[in-house]
């Protein structure tokens, strides 16, 4: 493979002009084009016929992003490394948003349910009428409490993430804002609910024990 | 014809077991809750990180340990963990060739 620079060759010949730039461009060009493929496999199978096409247009927006942000490396790993955190970021956020808009038509047209969460299983099996009245209870103390604690933006974004299980950055999309401000939201988001439960004398553990 | 006939009949049909995704979604929330602490690392705090921590991972360092918050974070953030593991299978791809 062409990776024979260290992380301070790279950055001289990506930072230089002409040829050595050039070079060093196509070398991080075709490293990305072997690497890609193997790190993004899982989400896209390489049999898809759009793979290779998905492969070149992450690789080319990588390189795009290399270059506009070489000045924040900070040397704390391989370059290469670096570089292949920006195409897996850059690659997976493209087959979250395109899985999700096709999961999400496909179980419309069959008629199904939104995507069943893990915990559905033990949640829908068939309790006592006792257990079911527990259940209900809960269920209706912390949507009330999510409506009374967040605010309409919070409230929206929880339900959307951590409800319904959206990916961030398609949620981020929707909303008009990004993956990182959104997390944080939903942190503060999560904090308020927790303290209100806590100074309703309840907590999250004890409130799941009704669904065992 | 027949398809746009059943999608609209999807809409219209009833839905399914909606106490039991009511439950669902109220476990799911409370798992989250249940995992929530005063002080977590945003993704972009993570994003910044993650190639430094994937790379001790790979050399057998004790990463939950050094970096606990990225780990945590990790746990919490499905984006950020299939991104770690993106760039764990790159770096294991990348010592074959």
């Amino acid at each position: 493979m062409q990776n024979q620079r260290d992380n301070e060759t790279w950055l001289k010949d990506l930072s230089a002009e002409g040829t050595q730039k050039e070079a060093a461009v196509e070398d991080l060009h075709q490293i990305l084009l072997r690497i890609l493929p193997a790190a993004l496999s899982r989400w896209l199978p390489d049999s898809s016929s759009h793979f290779e096409t998905f492969i070149e247009d992450t690789a080319q927006e990588t390189l795009l992003r290399v270059l506009d942000k070489l000045d924040t490396f900070q040397g704390r790993s391989k370059f290469t490394t670096w570089v292949y955190k920006i195409g897996v970021n850059i690659g997976l956020g493209e087959l979250r948003l395109k899985k999700w808009k096709e999961t999400s038509l496909d179980k419309l047209e069959e008629g199904k349910e939104a995507d069943e969460m893990p915990s559905e299983r033990f949640a829908a099996e068939d309790p006592s009428p006792e257990t079911q009245l527990e259940r209900k209870n809960v269920i209706s103390m912390v949507q009330r409490i999510m409506k009374e604690e967040l605010t309409p933006r919070q409230y929206k974004v929880m339900m959307a993430v951590a409800v319904e299980g959206k990916p961030l950055n398609l949620v981020a999309e929707e909303v008009g804002s990004n993956r990182n401000a959104l997390y944080k939201l939903m942190h503060d988001a999560r904090l308020r609910l927790k303290q209100r439960l806590e100074r309703e004398g309840a907590s999250p553990i004890e409130l799941l024990a009704v669904f065992k | 014809m027949k398809r746009l006939f059943e999608k609209i009949m999807n809409w219209i049909r009833p839905k399914k077991n909606l106490s039991a995704n009511s439950s669902a979604m109220t476990v799911q929330l409370l798992q989250t809750l249940a995992m929530t602490k005063e002080e977590e690392y945003s993704c972009d705090d993570v994003h910044n990180l993650i190639d430094e921590y994937v790379e001790m991972k790979r050399r057998g360092e004790d990463v939950e340990k050094l970096m606990p918050l990225v780990k945590y974070h990790l746990d919490m953030c499905r984006g950020c963990f299939d991104e770690y593991e993106a760039l764990l299978a790159a770096l294991e791809f990348e010592e074959t060739i």
